[in-house]
Formats: C-alpha cells, structure tokens, sequence
C-alpha cells in the first residue's frame, strides 16, 4: 500500500459532481442517488440559473486575467503534466472514485472502463502535451509574447478569455481533452458536464488544484440537463470561444446562438468504418485480425465517435467475408462475456430489432441465406447475440446492397463484402459529412495508396484495426487544428519594428 | 402450456443429429437426447422397420411427441447427407449438436479376426469410408449451419481401442485414430466459431451388432484388467456423449474422453 | 409415431375453424387451451403453405414440432409484409389484396392477401357492434374518409363500407369522394343531427378529423350534437408534424362538435391484420357509466408486451413493443410484430406510440438523419 490512504468509495458517501474557484458560493444544492457496487452514492451539485452561470463566469474569467492569462506555455504544460502524473498511481484517490462511480453511472463494464481510462489519461502526459502543441504551433512561445514568424515580422496567439464547453457523456475522459486545449491556449473554461457522466472533468480540475490552485480557479464545471436555454444563453453571451462535443441535434440547437467571429468548434456524432484486406484473412493471422474488429465495435459499446460502425472484408483471404461475420460474432460474444455491454434504452433496443428484422427480410426475400453452398456468402443474413441485443452481426454480399453504413451502436456491426477494397469508396462518399475514423488492415504496399483514396473521401484519420478507439494525441480532431481554431492570431507586421526604433533615442 | 420440465431439462430447445442411430450404442444415445428434452433425428442406413421402431419406442419412453424424426440417410454419401441436414433443418429448425456413431459394419471377433497379411487396402479404405468419411460428410453439411449460430458441439464416437489395442483389430482401430486427429483438427480451428469437437472412446459395448462375436473368455479377460469390473453398455456410451454435447462441457474441446470402466487411462 | 412427412391441415378446414371461434366466444376472453389449439392449426397451416415465414420461423427455430405454446410463434415484423409476399395461398386465388399508404417508402407497401373476405367481414362485424353500439342496432352515420368504392386495397375503406352497411340507419353517407372531403354536405349532415336530436356517428381516419377540424375553425361553426352521438377515429398522426397529442384533438372534438370524452373511440387497426382493437369507454359508459379508455381486443386476438432487448413477455404494468397474435389472419402470419410501444393493466392495454428518445448519448446518429441526408 502506498503512502495514499486507502480510499473506500463506501465511505464517502457523498460526492460533489461540480467544480468551482475557490471561495465561490453556490445558493442551493441538488442530489441524485446512484447505486454502486459499494451501495448507494449520492452525487451533489449546485441549483442553478442565468445569475448563477454570469457569476461563475466572471469569477473564473478574474482569476484567469490574474493567474493564468500571464503563464508561459511551458509552466502550463508543466501543472498539467504533473496533475496527469497523479492519475498514472492506481491508488490515488480521485482515480479510484472514478473507477467505482464512472461505471456505476454510465453502465459501461468496470473493468472496461478502467483500462480505457487508464489508457486514455496517459495520452497526457508531459512528452504527449509536449507533442500535441509542437505539432500544431512551430513555435509554441507564440503564446506567451510576439516571436518571429516567417513573413519577416511578429506574432502573438492569444486564446479567448473565456471558452464555453459542452461536454458529452459517451466516452468517459473525452473533456480531459477539451479542458487541456482550453488551459494551453490560457482560457478560463466554463464547462456544463452532462448527467450521464459528470465525474472526469471535475476530478481532473481537482487534479489541477493539487498542483496550482489558482489555475484550477480559472475553471468550473457544473452538470445541467441539456437544452436548459437560460443556462446556456447565459454561458454562450460570456464566452469567447464555444466547445461542443454532442450529436448534431445538439449542434444545431447552439450553433445559431453563437456570436460570428467567435470560434466555434464541434465535435458530432461520426460513422467509423474499417477496410479489411485479403492479406489480413491468411491463415495466420486471421483470428488476430477478427479479435482486433471485435475490439472497435464493443469499446464503450460502440458510443464512441471513433468506433467502428461498418466493415469492408475484401475476397480472396483464406477466410472469407461471410465467414469473417460468423467468426466475429464468436469473438464478440467473448467480448459479451468478458465487459458485458451496458443495458441500452428501449428505444436504443428497438432500434436494434429493427435493422435485425430488415436484413432478416432480405434475406428472406432473396430466398433464405443458405449457409451451406458454395454461394453461402451470397445473400445478406443477420447473426444475433444468443441473449438479448447484447451484440448484432449484419451481412451484406456486396457494397451496393448496403443502405446505410450508420449502425444503431450498442455493438451492432455490419459487414460487407467486397471484392476488392476500393469499392468500398463510392459507397462511403456520400456520408462525407460523418466520416473521421477508419481503421486499416492491409500490407505495406497497399497502405498509402489506400489512405490517399480514403482521404479524399472526408475522414481524418487512418489507424489499425483493433485501435480505432485509441487515438494518438496530436491527432487532427476532425481535420482541424485543435489549437489553432481557439486563438487570434496577431501579426507586427515586417518593418514595424525598425520604424519604431527610430523614435529610438539612441538611434543614428 | 410450456411445462416445467421441458423447460428446465439440459436439451430443452437443442436439435440433434444422431448417426447409425436405429440400434445399439446410437440408439441408446437418441434415447437419452429424447428423455433430456432434445429433439431428435435418428439417421439410419436400410433397416425402414427397425428405425421406425425404435423411434417410436423412443417417442414412448421418453415422452417426447413430437421431438423424434426418422431419415434414411448412408452418410458416405455427400448428397444424402446434405439431404439428412436439410430435413433436420425444416423439421426442427436447426442443428445444435451431431453424434457421429455410424460406422461400417464390423465385428470384434477375436478368433476369426484377419492378421495384417489378411487384410488388403480394400478393408482399411472400408472402415475409413464408414467411420471418417461419414464424419466428414456430416461435418461438411452441418458445420456451415453452426457456425452461422455461433455454436454448436460435435461428438464423435472412437474406441479405446486407438490407445490401448488389446486385440489388433487394425483396419477398425486405423479408421477410429484418424478419426480422433479428425476430431482435434476440427476442435483447434472452429473453436473460434463456439462449435466444440469432443471424442468417446468406447470399450467393448455389451449387446452392440459389433460386440456379438467377441467370446466369454475374451470378454473375462477385459472385465478383469477394468477398474469398474464390467463391460460397458450402451447407456454407459450415452452418458458420456451427453456430458461432452452440453453446457457442462462448454470450456471443453478437442478431446477424448475414454468411457471403459478405467481400462485404459488418458 | 416419429415425425414423417405430415399433411398440413386444409385451406378450408383452417378457415371453417377460424369463423367456428369467432362465433362461438365473440368477445368474451376464451379459454387458453382453445386459443391455444386454434392457434396451432392456422400455425401449421401457414407453416406448411407460407414458404417466407416458414423460412423466418425456422430461422428462430419455431416449427410445428417444436413449438410448446401460441406465445412461441414468431410474430413476423410488420416489415415483412412490404417486401415479402406472406400469404398461404397463391396471390391469383386470392380475392382482395389490402395495401399500406407506403409514405415512408413509395413503392413498397405492406400488403395483407385475402383469399376471400368472409373471415374479415366476420372478425370486423361482432366486435363493432360490442365496442362501438353496445347501446343500440344502428346509428346514423357520416363516413369522413374514403370508402370501399373509392379504394378496394384498403382495410379501413372496406371496414367503413361495411358499418355502415350493417349498422347505419337512413341518412347514412360518405362525406369524401374524388375532390376530397365535402365540407358543405358534412355541416349539413351535423345540422340535421342537431335539428333532429337523432344521435349521429363520424367515422374517419385521425387525419381526416384534423382537416375537418381546421375546416370548422376557419369557418368558425361548432355544434352541440345530441346526447349519445359518438366520434370514431382510427390511425393517429403519423410524425409531428401537427404538433397535436390524442389529448388535444379530443379537447377540439368537445369544443367543435360537443361530444365528450366518453363517447369518442379510437380503433386500433392494421392492414397486416385481419381484426380490429377498440377502446372501450363507450362500452364501459353504457354499462356503469365509466369511462375505461384502455384497448380491448375480441377472443381470437391477443395482444403481448414484448421487451424490446430479448422479445419475451413483460409483466404487467411494464412497457413493451407490442406483437398482436390475430387468429383471423388465417393466410397471412397470426402473428405479427409492430414497432409500437404499449403497456397492460387489468382492465385493458395503452398504446404509447414510438416513443421519442431521451437525451441521447453522445455519438449515435440516427439512421433517418442519415437518410434523410442522403435524400
């Protein structure tokens, strides 16, 4: 045991699901009960309205232009690597609340949840924040004070005073993201954290506090129901910069409201595919490749922008594509067995019934899928979990008979089959607008052909199979440049410089 | 009304095939499906009457109306056998479990037995026929269906005569080894598809077509090297075909399992 | 004796079966074991003779044989019956064939074959008369939506036809022909009702009541019809597009035509089935006075709550999607699957419509706002 003191959830009792500046005072409290494996929790958070929002976002904006509007990037870097660092030790305590309670209140599988956080909160330590800023800024300083630039004069990048972000409750740790983006560009933040998973983004402020507290005043999260229109009026009219992670319901709902001029960056709802090659379905390497798709559909049931939504398996691998539906089927049953899949809404549930049924009225339409001859794999079929909608496999014999490559989540997979794996494009072009991720299985020769025709479809990203929900930090979230987006830049102009220096004294 | 007992049995809702099943060892093993709440289809090779028979028996003793088909199928042949799996398929909805039991006829006759220079190619490719070949024409038609489930369990029925050859029956006991690679082979590479592929290596079986011949004294000399100082019988066979065909044995593949009182240990 | 090759019971023999119950237990609750037994033979019958739902059946591993009680009869998605042809009779021996509208997907409509109308017309009558004039033979009747002879395809148009011919009295009409509803003929079928204190009844489709209503505010006419008139809608509003919940347009009916909650019933009713399901407050009105709005189905239809997540029965009390195992859908499939939500009590169930999702979890798109893009 180290030197930390066992921390039991059971004893807290009571946990505050908000974060503030220090010395701010809230009017009221609500609670809601969770019930966790430790019994019953009760989560706290602060009655809100329009006062309440301006209150807290001109206090967070003040203690920004005190503290952390004069930080040099490099100390910033610094607090927040060491506030990570505290996250890498298994026993310190805010990471234990969030493993007990994060499961609890979202359903995702605790064991699951615990490696993906543990996971996911690497991506920020020193050397990767280190990577995430030098790869977007050649020269990072340009957010402390006016640096050389390359037309012959000065620049300084200044973030907004204050950015307003819309957290998202898919994936557990995705504010850890927006809220470093925030702080590095030295905005003062001003977060509403949704119901479903409120937890990560107060404690990772918590963190701050313990290394630089009055960096952490520059910030407050607090939970309210979205769609609260005061609220968000309110925190949208103080901001300077508005972050939004949602579904574009959500998106369309605040875009309108939102100041031109001010930036405005979403992140929505994204159909990830995969193209899997012939080479990746040789008799050695199969199962690994179909233990990695397994992997991109039930990672956070599949909620996460990232995951895998549809599959291209071409022919002509030792397995083919009808067989590599069955076989993953197996494997995500394993998955089922191994992080049980949290329990969908019945809408969600119905949802699922009714892509099942319409592959299943394919198949009965085209006759029967038949399994046993030689054109087995040539009419769609629907592979379902064994309990439940637990998991769902769907099949389609070729690329135009897919009507849509979205998937209704909660581990639902649908896979094509192709003859070679540039058909796929045509067939994902359309969706352009939802394209981001897409996972790779292919050789070496066949890479980078693939990721230039794949890259003028609309995606962002191209990784391996299996990884689709890990990406790499510097990454280039939805095409853009995370950083770059949220500052001004401003320029003194080549030669301003020597004409100020002749008013210069001492100049000849 | 769904009844208590049919829904808390282990088979409840399981279809099985069962081959060479109108008599003996098979026979006993549709019985036991048919009482422990499966349906069944007996596969046969000529006798119409005796299948009948004992399927009806079956449906009596087991209570179990509606649960046991009848089809005439010689599994060395790849047509019928697809036949047999398409019927089991429209009748009862699916396949969940095959019981490789057939075989080519043969006789555990010690004294009239064929030493190896008796014995030509002819007599080996017969058994294997029978005993592989009819395995693998019954895995080829139904394997496909399992793995669109994601699940199933083969079992295939051997000798301890493979281990332990204690009168060299060689064309049969050549036929029952290959047979047991067969089984391992299969149980390595769809294990991935949740179909298990389990072997009963049977002793000497009382009161089987194949056992007919064997003598008293030879009989004796087998009764006193077995632990459990007796023959086996059918149900014996049985017993252990139902606990490698269900959920007991859902972590279990790839292997065989020696149902012969003790005689021989693996 | 061990399955063999069975003969499936006759076209005729299922159909003779089907009117025997339905005179005999009309829409009192049957005994379990009789559904049960009849719910076997029109099973088998389609089983044997329904080639795609034999097919979707065994895929879920339902035969004739392995089935142990009606409930475990795959209830065939409502789906099904737009792109697959389900009828146990070849379609040209078949009399009447009933359409969908096909809004969502022009072309591809769900269609009910009918290979002749007798068990229909018998399924419809008995339980019109026990739901909607428990209090009376006949009634004067104005229909607000098309009727048989403006469209053979559809259930609703036959049904409308049918009331009226065996329960309307004199001055009984159809209110909507080639142009549309004919607003000047209804206001003076309602001025005569009030004129006459004869009870009248508006039969029509949701939406034909939306029209008329509008109609009636913009010209600014209410009425007071007389006591024991009675309005009858069928279908609901498809979408949101009106905005209107059942709450409201019941709220009109009272202010417009001066009929009370009590004497309007909703019919619940598909083309994928062969029988209709009512609310049953004016049944329970004219019997003690009540005012039970829950849906009542007649002895050969069962309606069962299904979990959306594993497709077994709920418990009372509990929402479900609904699968209706209608015995008068004797050529088609007894049992179909809807998309609607509802919940049972004691006395009846509640239709709860596809309900809205709530704050959905981050990432999901739905599959109609990707259609709808790609439109």
């Amino acid at each position: 045991m180290s030197g930390n003191e066992h921390v039991d959830v059971a004893d807290i009792g009571v946990v505050d699901i908000f974060h503030a500046p220090a010395g701010f005072v809230f009017e009221a409290f609500d609670t809601r009960e969770v019930m966790t494996s430790d019994g019953v929790m009760t989560l706290q958070y602060p009655r809100l309205d329009a006062d309440v929002i301006h209150a807290l976002c001109d206090c967070v904006r003040k203690n920004r232009n005190d503290h952390l509007a004069g930080q040099p990037v490099g100390s910033i870097i610094d607090v927040l690597s060491r506030a990570v660092e505290l996250w890498m030790d298994p026993d310190y305590p805010p990471r234990r609340i969030a493993e007990r309670l994060v499961p609890a209140i979202t359903g995702y599988d605790a064991d699951m949840t615990r490696i993906e956080l543990k996971r996911y909160m690497r991506m920020f330590r020193r050397r990767e924040l280190l990577r995430f800023v030098d790869d977007e800024l050649s020269c990072p300083q340009m957010l402390d004070e006016y640096r050389p630039n390359k037309a012959g004069g000065y620049t300084r990048l200044y973030g907004p005073d204050l950015s307003f972000h819309v957290f998202s409750s898919n994936v557990p740790g995705i504010p850890v993201w927006s809220m470093t983006m925030g702080l590095l560009v030295k905005s003062a933040i001003i977060g509403k954290a949704s119901f479903d998973e409120p937890l990560m983004p107060v404690l990772f402020a918590r963190s701050i506090r313990e290394i630089d507290p009055r960096l952490a005043d520059a910030i407050a999260v607090v939970p309210w129901k979205g769609g609260t229109e005061p609220l968000e009026d309110a925190a949208i009219g103080e901001s300077n910069a508005v972050v939004v992670y949602g579904s574009s319901h959500t998106t369309q709902a605040l875009r309108p409201k939102v100041a031109e001029g001010k930036p405005f960056l979403s992140y929505g709802a994204r159909i990830g595919f995969s193209l899997i090659g012939r080479e990746s379905l040789r008799a050695d390497r199969y199962e690994s490749t179909i233990h990695r798709m397994a992997l991109d559909v039930a990672t956070y049931d599949q909620q996460s922008c990232l995951a895998a939504q549809t599959v291209f398996v071409e022919r002509g691998g030792m397995v083919a594509p009808h067989e590599t539906a069955e076989l993953l089927a197996h494997e995500l049953e394993s998955q089922q067995r191994k992080y049980p899949r949290s329990t969908p809404t019945q809408e969600e549930s119905l949802a699922i019934q009714r892509v099942r049924s319409s592959v299943e009225m394919l198949s009965l339409f085209a006759g029967g899928a038949s399994a046993t001859n030689a054109d087995a794999g040539s009419k769609p079929f629907v592979i379902p979990s064994p309990h439940g909608t637990d998991w769902t496999v769907l099949y389609y014999a070729d690329a135009a008979a897919l009507p849509t490559p979205a998937s209704p989540l909660n581990r639902t997979i649908t896979v094509v089959a192709v003859d070679d794996l540039a058909d796929a494009m045509p067939v994902m072009a359309p969706y352009r607008q939802w394209l981001q991720s897409c996972g790779v299985a292919v050789d070496g020769t066949r890479l980078f052909p693939l990721a230039q025709r794949a890259g003028a479809l609309g995606i962002d990203r191209i990784c391996p199979v299996g990884e689709m929900n890990r990406a790499k930090s510097g990454w280039h979230h939805d095409g853009g440049f995370n950083l770059l987006d949220l500052v001004r830049a401003v320029d003194v102009e080549r030669g301003t410089d020597r004409f100020a220096d002749s008013f210069d004294d001492d100049f000849e | 009304m769904t009844t208590a007992a049919s829904t808390t049995m282990p088979f409840t809702g399981k279809v099985a095939i069962v081959t060479g099943a109108s008599r003996g060892i098979g026979a006993a093993i549709a019985r036991r499906f048919a009482e422990l709440g499966a349906a069944v289809v007996i596969d046969y090779l000529s006798d119409d009457e005796r299948a009948l028979a004992t399927a009806t028996a079956i449906e009596q003793q087991a209570d179990a109306a509606g649960r046991v088909a009848v089809f005439k199928a010689d599994v060395r042949s790849e047509e019928r056998t697809r036949a047999l799996a398409s019927f089991t398929e429209e009748t009862f909805g699916g396949v969940d479990i095959l019981v490789n039991n057939a075989l080519s006829h043969y006789s555990f006759d010690p004294r009239r037995r064929r030493t190896f220079d008796g014995i030509s190619w002819d007599d080996y490719r017969e058994q294997i026929d029978g005993c592989l070949r009819g395995a693998y024409n019954t895995c080829a038609a139904c394997v496909p269906r399992m793995r669109r489930q994601a699940g199933g369990a083969i079992v295939n029925i051997s000798s301890n005569l493979v281990d332990a050859p204690i009168v060299p029956y060689h064309d049969y006991t050549a036929a029952k080894g290959s047979l047991v690679g067969f089984t391992r082979s299969l149980a390595q590479e769809l294990g991935k598809w949740g179909i298990r592929a389990n072997a009963v290596a049977a002793g000497l079986t009382a009161g089987t077509d194949s056992s007919r011949a064997t003598t008293e004294d030879v009989r004796e000399r087998i009764v006193a090297m077995t632990p459990l100082g007796r023959l086996a019988t059918a149900d014996d066979i049985a017993g252990a075909v139902m606990m490698l065909a269900g959920d007991d044995a859902g972590f279990i593949t790839g292997q065989t399992l020696h149902a012969d009182g003790g005689l021989v240990m693996r | 004796m061990p399955i063999q090759p069975v003969s499936a019971p006759t076209r005729e023999d299922v159909k003779q079966a089907v009117l025997d119950f339905i005179s005999r237990y009309g829409c009192d609750d049957a005994p379990d074991d009789a559904f049960d037994a009849l719910a076997r033979l029109v099973f088998a019958f389609q089983f044997a003779n329904n080639a795609p739902y034999r097919a979707y059946c065994t895929s879920k591993r339902v035969t004739p044989a392995t089935m142990t009680h009606w409930s475990d009869i795959p209830p065939m998605p409502v789906d099904g019956f737009k792109m697959l042809t389900l009828t146990s009779t070849p379609e040209d021996e078949c009399e009447a064939v009933f359409t969908t509208s096909g809004t969502t997907h022009p072309g591809q409509k769900g269609r009910n074959f009918h290979p002749d109308l007798e068990v229909w017309d018998a399924s419809m009558i008995g339980p019109f008369r026990h739901f909607i004039l428990p209090d009376r033979e006949r009634i004067r009747i104005g229909v607000i939506s098309p009727a048989w002879d403006m469209n053979e395809h559809s259930s609703l148009s036959r049904y409308l036809t049918r009331a009226v011919e065996c329960c309307g009295t004199e001055g009984s009409d159809c209110f909507f022909h080639a142009e549309g509803l004919e607003f000047d003929r209804i206001e003076r079928f309602l001025d005569r009702a009030v004129e006459d204190g004869e009870p009248v009844m508006l039969m029509g489709a949701s939406s034909a009541y939306w029209y008329l209503l509008e109609h009636l505010r913009g010209s600014g006419r209410t009425f007071r019809l007389p006591a024991d008139s009675r309005l009858f809608d069928t279908g609901g509003f498809k979408g949101t597009r009106t905005g209107i919940t059942v709450d409201d347009m019941y709220a009109m009916f009272a202010d417009v035509f001066g009929v009370d909650r009590a004497h309007c019933v909703n019919m619940y009713g598909m083309t994928e089935l062969s029988s209709q399901i009512y609310d049953q407050n004016l049944l329970s009105y004219y019997a003690d006075g009540s005012v039970n709005t829950l849906k009542a189905t007649p002895a050969w239809v069962r309606s069962v709550m299904l979990d959306p997540q594993t497709l077994t029965p709920v418990e009372d009390g509990e929402t479900g999607v609904i699968a209706h195992y209608d015995l008068a859908n004797w050529n088609s499939c007894l049992a179909i699957l809807t998309e609607d939500l509802g919940v049972r009590s004691a006395d009846g169930y509640r239709l709860l419509g596809r309900a809205k999702g709530a704050e959905a979890r981050g990432c999901s798109i739905t599959v109609d706002e990707v259609m709808a893009a790609n439109a």
